[in-house]
Order: C-alpha cells, then sequence, then structure tokens
C-alpha cells in the first residue's frame, strides 16, 4: 500500500462538516440538536466556507456570462 | 491524581460519539469534546457506546444555534469528534453518530443500547474490517476538448467539413462545431464519472457517489463525481491502484482521495434490509 502524502490526507473542514453534520446515524438523545438545526446551521457553515473560495470564481463567471450574452445579443 | 467526577454532576452529560462492541480493547487517549474529559465506554450486553463528558449548557438549546453556527466554536468540537473516531479506525468497529448526541444520564445510553439493539449488530457486522474512502473527481475542460477534438468521430467529421470553407458558411459550421464540441465534452465527462465509478466500485463492497450535473464546463479543474467508497481493509491497496489507473487511463482526470474516514456514510442501515424498528 502507498503512502498517501500529507496534502492527500489533509481533511478540510468542509469535509469534516459534511460528513459529522449532514451524515452519521440520527440517535435522539436527552439533548440533540434537532435535524432541523442542524440543516440550517450546516447550510450556513457551508455558505461560509464555500463564499471565501468561491467569491472571485462565481464573480469571475459572472463576468464571462454577461459577456457571453452581450455578444449574442450582438449577433 | 485526582479527576472531577463529572459523571456525578448533574451539569455535566454524556456525549456519544459511536456505537461499538462491548470488549476490553483501549479507547482511544485523547481529549475529548470537552478537551478535559477522556473517552470512554459505557457498555450494555455486547453493545457499548463512546462517550465522553461534557457540560450541557454548552450544548443547551437557549444560544445553541449561535454556537453552532461561530466557526471557532464549532470547528475544534467537529475535529474531536472526528479525532476520537478516527483514532478507533483499525483497532475496532464503530458506527458514527451525527454531532451532538448527548445524553443526561447512563441510563439513558443503555436503554438506547437496548432499543436499537438489533440494527446496531447488523451495521457493525456490514461495517466489520472495512473502511470508508473519500473520492473526487475532476477533469480539466481544455484537454477534455483536446480529447473530444481529437477522438469523437462526429466532432472529426465536422472539424473537416469546416476546412477550406470562408466567409459566412465558415462561421455557421465553426458555430455548430464549437456547440457540438461541448455537448460531446459534457458527454464524455459523464462517461469519466460512470466509468471511474464503476471502477471503483470493484473493490468496494458499499458506495453512496453522486455524479455532479455540468451545466457548463468551467475553466478550472470540473467536479463530476463526488462519492464514498467502503472498502476491505485488505482492499485498500488494490483501491488505491485503481485510482491510479482512472487517472492515467482517463486522460484529462484527476482525483483527490482522502480517508480513511469513520464510516459516516455508511451508519445507517440500508432501507432494503432495515426492518423498521
Amino acid at each position: 500500500m502507498h503512502e498517501l502524502s500529507p496534502a492527500e490526507r489533509e481533511l478540510t473542514l468542509l469535509d469534516l462538516l459534511d460528513r459529522i453534520l449532514d451524515k452519521g446515524v440520527i440517535i435522539i438523545g436527552d439533548v440533540t440538536i434537532s435535524v432541523a438545526n442542524v440543516d440550517l446551521v450546516y447550510l450556513g457553515l457551508k455558505v461560509l466556507l464555500t463564499s471565501v473560495d468561491n467569491a472571485e470564481k462565481l464573480r469571475g463567471n459572472r463576468e464571462q456570462g454577461n459577456r457571453e450574452q452581450g455578444n449574442r445579443e450582438q449577433l | 491524581m485526582s479527576v472531577p467526577d463529572y459523571q456525578n454532576d448533574p451539569a455535566w452529560g454524556y456525549y456519544v460519539y459511536g456505537i461499538t462492541t462491548a470488549d476490553h480493547k483501549p479507547v482511544p487517549d485523547l481529549p475529548g469534546i470537552e478537551a478535559v474529559a477522556r473517552p470512554f465506554l459505557v457498555a450494555e450486553g455486547d453493545l457499548a457506546a463512546l462517550v465522553s463528558m461534557v457540560p450541557l449548557e454548552h450544548f443547551a438549546e437557549e444560544g445553541l444555534e449561535e454556537r453552532l453556527s461561530d466557526l471557532n466554536w464549532i470547528e475544534p468540537r467537529a475535529r474531536a469528534h472526528q479525532e476520537i473516531l478516527a483514532a478507533t479506525l483499525g483497532q475496532r468497529t464503530v458506527i458514527p453518530l451525527r454531532f451532538g448526541t448527548i445524553f443526561r444520564d447512563e441510563t439513558g445510553i443503555h436503554t438506547m443500547l437496548l432499543s436499537h439493539g438489533a440494527n446496531f449488530r447488523r451495521v457493525l457486522a456490514h461495517l466489520h474490517n472495512r473502511l470508508e474512502w473519500g473520492v473526487r473527481l475532476y477533469v480539466d475542460p481544455a484537454q477534455l476538448a483536446a480529447q473530444v477534438a481529437a477522438n469523437n468521430p462526429r466532432v472529426r467529421t465536422l472539424a473537416a467539413r469546416c476546412q477550406g470553407k470562408s466567409g459566412g458558411a465558415a462561421y455557421l459550421l465553426g458555430k455548430k462545431l464549437n456547440q457540438l464540441l461541448s455537448e460531446e465534452s459534457t458527454r464524455l465527462a459523464e462517461t469519466y464519472a460512470h466509468t471511474a465509478h464503476q471502477m471503483l466500485l470493484n473493490c468496494a463492497v458499499d458506495a453512496h457517489a453522486s455524479s455532479v450535473e455540468q451545466a457548463a464546463m468551467k475553466q478550472e479543474p470540473t467536479l463530476i463525481l463526488n462519492g464514498a467508497y467502503l472498502v476491505e481493509h485488505a482492499q485498500t491497496g488494490s483501491f488505491n491502484a485503481i485510482l491510479e489507473q482512472i487517472g492515467s487511463k482517463l486522460i484529462g482526470c484527476s482525483f483527490q482521495l482522502t480517508g480513511p474516514w469513520p464510516p459516516y456514510h455508511f451508519a445507517s442501515a440500508r432501507d432494503e434490509d432495515s426492518p423498521h424498528a
């Protein structure tokens, strides 16, 4: 078995939250973070975590999209 | 060394990481969700809950949503949840629980283990000696388009027709060619995702994969498959070898492997074999 590089092994926080907040068995304990709560929080965190990374990309794509739209209208 | 008796403190409760078999194997000697409290087992018959003590007020309904939304609050706790479970990998089989399952006293845990016992045993048997791996598959749109241009018969035929044309005819054919190139690239990406998934299934006993919709190929590497694979311990080498094959056979593809993970994606019994308690 070959060893994975540290980069490959590194767990991103998003990967982690994807699993521990969205997967795993739901057991009703005495204190359980309700599914609705977690869903909202999970989505919020996802947006928060991806926003920094993707803000640039999204902006880039939108501008590109607008340019394409503009070109099409000219034709 | 005197350790405060959190188990007899009504302000503290039992945070459950996962369900395992009751035995005398060691549990991870790591800081728990609340760093001062180490994990231990609460056993009921042949089953046990992997737990550590937490102050109940941290998980009280009041202010919980704010705390959960605060990365500074949730990140160390999420990591502790993960690290405790990950430290058990290879030593014992554990069914990971979702973050934030807490019991006020031991009685609640015994009741939970008794009432879900049959289901837990079935899932533990399914997970025995198996690990979860995360695989993300990406394509580089430029390399993919180059593959299509070189190998796709429809694209090549149309490209040949464009040769020697000029003016309006060349313009219209060029537009058609770009359209076809984009359609065939998307189709090739889907084929890649499907092929890679089938190849990985040869070495996996279970999988949760989602192929990602390709509305438009973007400039940077585009995610085309996001999967979790449950793999026999002994098959780890073969699974890695298949990934290397995917990387070299599917030109323009790259992958990212994460894990081994506690089997979060495979913690619930599949519907077909769950008689529903």
